[in-house]
């Protein structure tokens, strides 16, 4: 033994300086590096899981927004088609109403047109009648009583009109 | 490939090749002394107790990780700098492989005792080849080596000097029968004295032979240390197993009335009981063979050759002392696994 | 003259069997492993495992021949 080296007080020398060893390490060093790692470990996961339900989050949430987006949309033309109807109701009642005004103006004008001619007309026979009573007084010389007079008138009148 | 010897290559293998011959030629290295028991520092002792050389490098060894370990906790932080990123690597690999091999509650538990064992003797190893492990000692007269080995060292150096500091030099000396024989008159007369011996008296009797005495060497080639490990795991496998097993642990050894005592029961418990005193024996040889050879092996070598052959033996080494290192670990926690199986007989897997 | 056989003797000749069960080992974990990658793990522990045991016997011989190149044998002189 003594000549392979083996040697009782190194031998416990050195089981010795191992046990030291062993337990310094495994009470300061090796506890604050493992729990760093595991605490690491469960962070990443922990982050892992969060970013996943972050992702998930976000998908609904952009589900979401992509329906409302959709429905805005519809919401626009359904609008856009309202009011494009609305200014087709409103163009045709405004033509309407020009026609119809011009209608008004049209037949107002036309009732005018023969009330004044109605008139000159009267005037007309008034006058061809005073004319024709001073021609005829001329030509009879005579008096006639007014009756036939009037009769005359009104004969003459009525020819007059006839034509 | 096809430019090898052409330009700078071919001038660089010239001068490579021109540099192996000179250094073989003048360049002589020593054959350091071979021993294997550590060599006691003299003078230098504890208590009365003497140190060696390779107590020395243990605790070296024990500062370096120890040293390392403290830098890597001393500034601990959640996103890991420098020291403490490649601590945690090497702890994350090393910590998933055991977790592989015996599950996360058991990886947890004895990762320290793998940790220890590995990083300790990855240093204690790696230490050896530094520059100046091996090399750099006392020189001491041939016929004290003489003694204190036991008879073991019979021949040194003689001594000169090398870029003006003294050394050995390639001019081996050997004691005769009768230089060995006064040498040993010569101890009994110191002893009676209550005298330690102190090399021969006048010079003229003196062989001139001397042998350096270095105060570095790697400490797993003291077979104490390897021993000790080896120890240290046998006993700390049966603890752990008694501890998580309770009693039935001890069913490997004696096998109980339970199961019926069959004859090859007992002959499996003795089997087993030998196998753990073997597992000393191998553990510490293995270790110690494995360093022991590497040391000789970087001894021999620039012996040989003195310049850059010797380079890819230390790689060789670095290689070695870290798988040694590791087997050492690694066998240690597959025994603390083996020996936590319930050995109730319905369990193998 | 025997006192430099026989070390040598011992370790040389005890080291072939350990080598030839060591690299039968490895020859068949490493087909293992390539079979099933999955199970690399496993198969890498049993296969230290194996070479410990096959190591072993290399062991006693690097013990007997250490013991007879520092201690002597007993008649050997």
């Amino acid at each position: 033994m003594d000549k392979l080296g083996i040697n009782g007080p190194f031998l416990l020398a050195q089981i010795i300086n191992f046990i030291i060893l062993y337990v310094l390490l495994k009470r300061f060093v090796f506890p604050p590096l493992l729990n760093m790692l595991e605490a690491r470990k469960q962070r990443i996961a922990e982050g892992l899981a969060a970013a996943d339900v972050a992702r998930k989050e976000a998908e609904t949430e952009r589900a979401r927004l992509m329906t409302q987006i959709e429905a805005e949309r519809a919401d626009a033309q359904r609008r856009i088609a309202e009011a494009s109807a609305q200014a087709e109701r409103v163009k045709a009642d405004i033509l309407a109403d020009a026609r119809r005004e011009a209608e008004e103006i049209k037949a107002r004008a036309i009732t005018d047109a023969e009330a004044e001619k109605q008139r000159i007309l009267g005037d007309a026979q008034k006058q061809i009648a005073e004319l024709a009573m001073l021609a005829t007084e001329r030509v009879v010389r005579r008096g006639i009583d007014e009756a036939v007079q009037q009769q005359l008138i009104a004969d003459f009148l009525a020819e007059v009109s006839l034509n | 490939m096809r430019k090898l010897f052409q330009g700078t290559n071919l001038i660089i293998l010239i001068g490579v090749l021109a540099a192996l011959l000179a250094s073989a030629l003048l360049i002589k290295v020593p054959l350091p002394t071979i021993l294997l028991p550590a060599e006691k520092i003299p003078g230098l002792s504890i208590a009365g107790f003497p140190i060696t050389n390779t107590l020395i490098t243990t605790l070296m060894a024990d500062l370096t990780v120890l040293i390392l370990g403290f830098l890597a906790v001393r500034k601990i932080k959640e996103v890991p700098q420098g020291l403490q990123n490649l601590v945690e690597w090497v702890f994350e690999a090393f910590n998933g492989m055991l977790t592989d091999i015996a599950g996360k509650q058991k990886a947890r538990q004895w990762f320290p005792m793998f940790m220890t064992i590995l990083l300790f003797l990855l240093f204690a190893n790696w230490w050896e080849l530094v520059p100046g492990f091996d090399s750099i000692g006392l020189i001491e007269p041939l016929e004290v080596a003489y003694h204190e080995s036991g008879g073991t060292v019979a021949t040194g150096y003689e001594k000169g000097t090398f870029l003006g500091l003294p050394s050995l030099v390639k001019k081996p000396v050997a004691l005769t029968a009768e230089q060995k024989h006064k040498v040993e008159e010569e101890v009994l007369a110191a002893e009676a004295h209550g005298e330690a011996y102190h090399g021969p008296h006048d010079e003229h009797d003196a062989s001139g032979g001397y042998v350096l005495l270095p105060f570095f060497r790697a400490a797993a080639t003291d077979l104490n240390l390897p021993l000790a490990l080896a120890i240290i795991s046998v006993v700390m496998t049966q603890i752990v197993g008694m501890r998580m097993l309770g009693l039935k642990y001890w069913r490997r050894f004696i096998n109980p009335v339970i199961t019926g005592i069959k004859p090859i029961d007992i002959f499996v418990g003795v089997l087993e009981f030998v196998s753990e005193i073997a597992k000393i024996v191998s553990f510490s040889f293995r270790l110690f063979g494995n360093i022991f050879a590497g040391q000789v092996l970087l001894f021999v070598m620039p012996f040989l050759v003195a310049l850059i052959v010797p380079v890819a033996f230390f790689g060789l080494e670095l290689f070695v002392g870290f798988m040694q290192a590791f087997v050492f670990a690694i066998l240690t926690f597959i025994f603390f696994e083996q020996g936590t199986h319930s050995h109730a007989g319905d369990e193998h897997h | 003259m025997t006192e430099i056989l026989a070390p040598g003797l011992a370790i040389g000749l005890g080291a072939i069997g350990p080598g030839i069960g060591v690299g039968l080992l490895v020859m068949g974990a490493l087909q293992a492993i390539g079979r099933n990658p999955e199970a690399a793990g496993e198969i890498r522990t049993n296969m230290i495992l194996g070479i410990v045991f096959a190591e072993a016997i290399a062991i006693y011989a690097l013990v007997v021949a250490l013991l007879l190149v520092f201690v002597g044998a007993p008649g050997l002189g």
